[in-house]
């Protein structure tokens, strides 16, 4: 078995994004006058941030635990899903750079639970990705072209990970 | 995907941020400003202004005031929905725009849709029938289009629109509704006199995306997958809906983000040519006489929707493809 967190740095990064979105968009409908129009979409900003920022908290608090059984994450909203019951796993990739470079990935295991999702900002993601593409593999769960392309970025050979 | 929306937002008002700063020192880098253009074509009809009522001015307006406060107040005010004054009309820029803005949007939006809804059905015959009859004779069709200026386009179609369907020629709508407040009439008069801007503006932009299109689901028929798909039995419509299709989508998704300002800039001189009540005819003459509030907020306007185009393609081609290329590395 082996437990995941989200190291501080990584969530610090996203707590500073949260807080000057937050700060952004709310100075100047503190500050008043705004017309409505703008004021509405200055509140949608801001509540799209603050909701950012308390999901950084959320994954502060998440550890994920991989075991030869399934995958859990207790936190906010525990969830644990059987390797077994997994019915879907995608790998998506996400840069906000015009060259593609420097971003992050977000892994999501679907089973009848509900979904784990869990950013490559995690400690050994790697580890946790391949376990998880073993266990699709081993159930028989059809990958879509982007995930199979990140796996193969990440050394992940698909066709080693089947039984 | 609520993550990079996130962090793409906050991109978008760095990037505006640094737009509005530059739309400002550039509408300022020539010598003088609006003031100095006025006394200098008071001069030339041999007027003499006193050097007390050119200082009042310069305060009045708040052009003696560093660059750096006059950008503050600009940009504060835009926030408050207040875009300024314009010197050359002396009235509040709201006032000068009225209902431009909003005719500007109309004629744009409709001219991105006549795009996308011409192009897409068009794209996808000629690479599905490539070499055919249909195939030249729309690539023709689409080359002249390409090739003719929307000027020439627009002042054709003005003449034959006037002559088949009686529409009277110029405008967004018939003389009788210019002052007069929105009705239905008025609404229909628009969607009358809309079609020839939107069909002139959009030709060129239509002939590029289709070729595009075309280019590249041919690409995408070619590749090993398909012919696997067609030999394990999948029916044409469905091999071609599901894979290829999607594949080549990506380049017409991401041309939404450079085909709005394209548009919009094209349209300008379309709107000078064709006597219609957008910005365009108006950004011209506000920079050309340095009247910096009102072309500042046209250009500012203009970049918020570059970025907006920018960023709604962006979404759009993460959901579909959110691949990582080799050459970006991951961070952890």
């Amino acid at each position: 078995m082996s437990v995941h967190a989200y190291p501080v740095r990584a969530i610090r990064a996203d707590y500073m994004r949260a807080g000057i979105g937050v700060v952004c968009f709310l100075a100047p409908l503190a500050v008043g006058g705004v017309a409505w129009p703008v004021a509405a979409v200055f509140a949608t900003c801001a509540v799209l941030f603050a909701v950012f920022g308390l999901r950084a908290m959320g994954r502060q608090a998440t550890r994920v635990s991989v075991t030869e059984t399934g995958v859990s994450a207790d936190g906010w909203r525990p969830l644990h899903i059987a390797w077994g019951e997994m019915s879907a796993m995608s790998l998506g990739y996400y840069s906000t750079r015009r060259e593609k470079g420097k971003g992050w990935m977000q892994l999501r295991l679907k089973g009848e639970a509900g979904t784990v999702r869990v950013e490559s900002t995690i400690e050994d993601f790697d580890s946790v990705v391949r376990t998880a593409a073993r266990a699709s593999s081993a159930n028989g769960v059809v990958l879509d072209r982007a995930t199979r392309s990140n796996l193969q970025a990440l050394g992940i050979a698909l066709d080693e990970e089947r039984p | 995907m609520f993550g990079y929306l996130v962090r793409r937002v906050l991109t978008m008002i760095l990037t505006l941020v640094v737009v509005s700063a530059l739309v400002f020192v550039i509408i300022q880098l020539p010598p003088g400003d609006y003031l100095t253009s006025y006394i200098d074509e008071l001069q030339s009809q041999g007027e003499i202004v006193p050097a007390a009522k050119i200082e009042f001015l310069r305060s009045h307006y708040g052009l003696d005031r560093p660059l750096i406060e006059q950008y503050w107040i600009w940009v504060t005010g835009l926030i408050q929905g207040d875009l300024g004054y314009s010197f050359e009309f002396s009235l509040p820029v709201t006032d000068v725009v009225g209902d431009r803005l909003l005719l500007t949007m109309v004629l744009n939006f409709s001219t991105i849709l006549f795009i996308y809804v011409v192009a897409f059905p068009i794209g996808v015959y000629s690479a599905t029938h490539q070499y055919s009859w249909g195939d030249h004779g729309l690539t023709l069709i689409g080359f002249l289009g390409l090739a003719t200026p929307n000027f020439l386009l627009a002042l054709v179609l003005l003449y034959l629109a006037n002559v088949w369907f009686g529409t009277s020629i110029g405008g967004l709508m018939a003389p009788e509704y210019l002052e007069q407040p929105w009705s239905i009439g008025k609404a229909l008069s628009v969607l009358e006199h809309l079609w020839v801007p939107v069909v002139v503006i959009g030709t060129s932009g239509t002939a590029g995306m289709i070729r595009r299109l075309r280019a590249n689901l041919l690409d995408e028929l070619r590749k090993q997958y398909v012919v696997t798909g067609r030999a394990k039995g999948l029916p044409t419509g469905r091999l071609l809906l599901k894979y290829p299709l999607r594949m080549a989508l990506n380049p017409f998704v991401a041309d939404i983000g450079s085909l709005l300002p394209q548009v919009v800039s094209g349209s300008v001189i379309v709107s000078a040519v064709m006597s219609l009540p957008t910005t365009g005819p108006i950004l011209l003459s506000a920079l050309q006489s340095q009247d910096m509030y009102l072309a500042g907020s046209f250009l500012m306007f203009l970049a918020l929707l570059t970025v907006m185009g920018i960023f709604l393609s962006d979404i759009l081609l993460t959901a579909l493809d959110p691949r990582i290329r080799l050459q970006g590395g991951v961070q952890r």
